[in-house]
């Protein structure tokens, strides 16, 4: 389990990140989505125990990850910005890896390989971004970690290789439990992967819950009301993107308690039709980046 | 997938596994270069009894040295590549995210670094006694020599590689620390041999010179580098002799003075910026990887140091105008320290803090300057209480007139002589009445005298000064009114048997019985020219006026009337006063000059040219009546004149006439001295006129044959140098005062 508790790291006077807690459980994937510069790479860095946190911790399995070389022996990071030695061949990175772990499995490496039809007496310089990326997991994968960081892992993959490669780590946490987290700024590479999100906007987390809850916290209402009610009406409510044309109402709501406040406010309106539809992940990511997003069409004048 | 003690201790071995079998590069580079150089002596350097030194290809102390240098600069890169991983972003996000603590990877790299420097220092000594066992015999010499080098070198690779470790861990750019690395080694060098500098330039009778100097009764007058040699890890074999050398009686060497202490010292210091490596490493912070100027402590290292050796080297400007020479080394490290700092930051919040160091770079720079200006609050100007000078010495103005009367007595390097010792207590008197003037006219001038006092108390004080007036370098030629000086005539005459060895018992790094040292042969350069004989022998040449023609006066006279000679004109030369020496108002009649030993031998000791004038009647005397007489050049014979403008340099020069190219050093290195530094590539003393247009006027050739010195000191004097060029090719250089002109 990681336990990300309440995680501020700054550099100098720059906050990074600011106060971010969440948890990836055992046999989980968790999704920390963000524009670019949200501070993704900042907190895996973090998790990983390389960077010092300025305040809160980052436990893995209960023991803080900072510097605590027993507990990372366990870790696997695999960074957007990828390492390998020199001029060192597949083979030879793997004889790396499996001199620092301990566990590294040199059959499942060959067989990860197999699948990727990597030839492991390639150099890897002469890879291209994807190709390393595969390797990459693969050197991951082999070393059996009990907890992998990854970040941006998807980034340069094809839309073959990324399917293959949630399988894999879809397939590796089952059988062994390992807790996972997975940073992107795309939201469908994470579809179908993770079992939780984590969405960091303006250095905090904006957003933490469960995949299979989004539709149920996170709503778009439609209403026609009876008779024109004023917009100020609606301003007391925890609403997002609200539009009022006429009779006609659109607004959304997120989160499971925003959703009850703004249902019972609703129910006293003079409703002549509602429709309460569920917000895909997407449309949550979209709604949350509102407040960052810029006006294009201002740009121009 | 697991994680636990074994797992991080099996990363761990791993690790240094790595360590081992990729930290080796620089080691071995080095000790390649060890092997290379122990191997190149195989031919021509293993010989004789000199086995024991030849543990590289030259003995010279500037390979020891050079070696010194070079061991630190492998061993820092090979601490600068050990813990590269840190300053890239890329390399530290794996090694700092796998099982293995910062602690161990640095622990691993010290380990195998370690290893393989005192492999790399080891190799190449046994492989030296090998060697030399090969060709002769085990000797302990050789053995103590050995580990005596081993150890130096194995602290200067160690020292290297400490402390690119140490910055290496504690900046975040790889460029960064190696420049800091490179600062911080060179850095001992840099200010030694800058604050030198900055000491001759603006301390006015320190001590030091900017030149290794013998005092001919007193030791060394020594480099500021040299007295603080043991303070600069890459240069502490810089000695004279070199450490590992010790000279005995008979001019035989052998090893001995090994300065263990100051090796182990540095030994022990790279040791404990070694430990330091392992605490810094816990406090950096992994995201400063790839960051230029993170380490705001090692920026203002590598600003403070180059500030420093910037004051020091704008202290030149002292030498051109002392205000304007305190106030740039006041104001311009300031500077550069903002400047390099505003380069580093690029941002306003920290170039506004790097403000506040300038403002104490500026204090320092000034309290320093001032400090130096005064020449430590006056210590240098202080002239020593007569009553407790056992006796007294000085390196007058100007003064090649006595130089030339005896070449045996000097020790010379360069310009610098002194004379001494005295012992009497008016020549102690005189001596300080001469460091009085001196001192009052500092700064006004530019003339140098020095002086060397032993104290009662055992001490020796050495004063050089600089920019001397006029009134005070004029005063420094009353030593020819001392008994010293009239001792130095009269035994320069009339004894020919000197005892020249007891004048150097006195000198404890001189090995008396020696011919002559060679620089090639025990490392050390040196200048000075001993002499073993005695010269029992000798020979006086008279010569004419316009050194045209010679007699040997022993081919004229018995060897009784010989000594009468000797005996008179030395007495006629001791009764000249200061101003018939050095601003003589007439022609010479003769000029004497006298050989010593083979006469034949021009490297023998000599005494050039000495003026023979009316004035010094019982020479004249002496000389008529034994029918020496001479066809003197006349105005008619000149050609041509040439002269040229002496800039109103304090001067002094013999006369010389040669058919071609001189072979005269000291005329033509003077003439070079004074004429600007002009490139004398063929040792022709009359290179200074080559540019000039000759004179062919009779009327000007005749009024300047006519009024021509032969041999003066002319301080102040706006006279010029003259060449008369005789029909047959020859020439004579000499002087016409301005009044004459």
């Amino acid at each position: 389990m990681i336990e990300v508790k309440s995680v501020t790291k700054k550099f100098g006077s720059f906050t990074a990140v600011d106060n971010i807690s969440f948890t990836v459980e055992n046999s989980s994937i968790y999704g920390l989505i963000g524009y670019n510069g949200a501070g993704k790479t900042t907190l895996l860095k973090t998790a990983s125990g390389m960077y010092r946190p300025d305040g809160g911790k980052v436990l893995l399995d209960g023991e803080n990850a900072y510097d605590n070389n027993e507990i990372r022996t366990g870790l696997f990071y695999i960074p957007d910005d990828m390492y390998f030695m020199g001029n060192s061949t597949v083979e030879g990175m793997a004889r790396f890896y499996s001199g620092m772990y301990e566990s590294f499995d040199m059959k499942l490496f060959e067989k990860i390989l197999s699948i990727f039809s990597l030839d492991k007496k390639a150099r890897l310089r002469s890879f291209s971004k994807g190709m390393k990326r595969q390797a990459e997991i693969a050197f991951a994968l082999a070393s059996r970690p009990r907890f992998m960081l990854l970040d941006e892992v998807f980034d340069g993959l094809d839309p073959q290789k990324k399917e293959i490669c949630k399988t894999l780590f879809l397939e590796y946490m089952a059988e062994s439990e390992c807790s996972v987290i997975i940073s992107s700024h795309s939201l469908s590479e994470l579809a179908n992967l993770c079992d939780h999100v984590g969405l960091i906007n303006g250095k905090k987390m904006s957003l933490d819950c469960s995949i299979d809850d989004i539709p149920e916290e996170n709503k778009k209402f439609r209403l026609l009301l009876s008779q024109p009610v004023s917009k100020g009406a609606f301003e007391a409510l925890p609403l997002k993107e609200l539009e009022v044309k006429g009779n006609a109402v659109f607004f959304t709501v997120m989160g499971k308690e925003n959703l009850e406040k703004v249902r019972k406010a609703v129910a006293l309106m003079p409703i002549a039709s509602m429709d309460e539809l569920p917000m895909t992940l997407e449309e949550v990511f979209l709604s949350e980046m509102e407040d960052k997003s810029y006006d294009l069409q201002q740009i121009f004048g | 997938m697991i994680y636990s003690k074994s797992s991080a201790d099996y990363a761990a071995r791993y690790d240094l596994k790595r360590c081992f079998k990729s930290g080796f590069l620089f080691p071995l580079l080095a000790c390649g270069l060890f092997l290379l150089s122990l191997f190149s002596t195989i031919d021509k350097n293993l010989h004789g009894d000199e086995y024991v030194y030849k543990i590289f290809g030259s003995d010279t102390y500037e390979t020891y040295i050079i070696y010194q240098y070079i061991c630190a600069a492998f061993g820092a890169l090979a601490g600068l590549f050990s813990f590269r991983f840190l300053t890239s972003v890329k390399m530290s996000n794996v090694y700092l995210s796998m099982g293995i603590n910062r602690k161990q990877l640095v622990k691993n790299r010290i380990i195998s670094s370690t290893v393989y420097i005192a492999l790399a220092s080891i190799i190449p000594f046994i492989a030296a006694i090998i060697l030399n066992s090969i060709y002769f015999t085990v000797e302990p010499g050789l053995i103590k020599a050995s580990v005596f080098y081993a150890l130096v070198y194995f602290g200067n690779m160690l020292l290297g590689f400490a402390v690119a470790s140490l910055f290496t861990v504690s900046v975040g750019n790889f460029i960064e620390s190696g420049v800091c690395t490179a600062t911080a080694l060179l850095a001992p060098t840099a200010l030694i041999y800058t604050a030198g500098v900055a000491i001759s330039k603006f301390v006015n009778g320190a001590a030091m010179s900017d030149y290794e100097m013998f005092y001919d009764f007193g030791g060394f007058c020594r480099t500021f580098a040299s007295y603080t040699r043991r303070l600069n890890p890459l240069e502490y074999l810089n000695s004279t002799p070199p450490v590992g050398y010790k000279y005995v009686d008979g001019g035989a060497r052998e090893l001995g003075g090994f300065d263990y202490l100051t090796v182990i010292a540095w030994l022990l210091i790279a040791v404990v910026v070694l430990c330091l490596v392992p605490k810094l490493i816990e406090k950096r912070k992994a995201e400063i990887a790839g960051a230029v100027g993170a380490n705001k402590k090692a920026v203002r290292f590598v600003c403070g140091v180059i500030a420093a050796v910037s004051f020091m080297l704008l202290s030149k400007f002292a030498s051109v105008n002392k205000t304007v020479g305190c106030i740039i080394t006041t104001i311009v490290p300031a500077m550069i320290y903002i400047g390099i700092t505003a380069i580093v930051y690029r941002n306003k919040a920290d170039f506004v803090a790097s403000l506040k160091d300038a403002a104490v770079v500026t204090a320092v720079t000034f309290v320093t300057t001032v400090t130096l200006v005064t020449g430590i609050f006056g210590y240098f100007s202080k002239v020593p209480d007569p009553e407790e000078i056992e006796y007294a010495g000085i390196c007058p103005s100007s003064v090649e007139f006595i130089m030339a009367l005896d070449e045996s007595r000097r020790i010379t390097r360069e310009s610098s002589k002194v004379y001494g010792p005295m012992t009497d207590k008016d020549d102690i008197n005189t001596v300080v009445s001469i460091h009085h003037k001196v001192v009052d006219g500092l700064d006004k001038g530019d003339d140098s005298v020095c002086f060397v006092y032993k104290m009662k108390n055992g001490r020796y004080i050495a004063r050089f000064y600089k920019n001397v007036s006029l009134e005070g370098a004029q005063a420094s030629h009353n030593v020819v009114n001392t008994k010293w000086y009239d001792g130095l005539i009269k035994d320069s005459f009339t004894d020919w048997d000197f005892d020249y060895d007891k004048e150097w018992e006195k000198i404890p790094e001189v090995t008396p019985g020696t011919t002559q040292i060679e620089e090639t042969e025990i490392g050390w350069k040196c200048d000075y020219i001993y002499y073993k004989e005695k010269n029992n022998t000798g020979e006086i040449y008279v010569y004419s006026k316009t050194l045209n023609d010679s007699v040997k006066l022993s081919e004229k006279v018995s060897p009784e009337e010989m000594k009468e000679f000797r005996t008179v004109f030395s007495e006629e030369l001791i009764a000249l006063t200061p101003d018939e020496i050095f601003y003589p108002k007439e022609q010479a009649m003769y000029h004497i000059r006298v050989r010593k030993g083979d006469a034949e031998e021009y490297d023998g000791p000599t005494m050039d040219n000495i003026p023979v004038y009316k004035s010094m009647k019982k020479t004249v005397e002496f000389l008529t009546r034994h029918g020496v007489e001479f066809n003197n050049l006349t105005a008619d014979d000149v050609a041509e004149v040439k002269l040229v403008a002496q800039e109103n340099k304090t001067v002094t020069i013999g006369l010389r006439r040669e058919k071609s190219v001189a072979v005269s050093y000291l005329t033509a290195e003077y003439v070079k001295d004074v004429f600007g530094g002009r490139e004398n590539i063929q040792g022709d003393s009359g290179f200074a006129f080559s540019d000039v247009e000759g004179i062919t006027d009779r009327k000007l050739i005749e009024r300047y044959f006519n009024s021509y010195r032969s041999y003066c000191s002319y301080s102040g004097d706006n006279g010029k140098f003259v060449q008369f060029i005789f029909k047959d090719g020859s020439d004579l250089v000499a002087y016409i005062p301005e009044k004459e002109l």
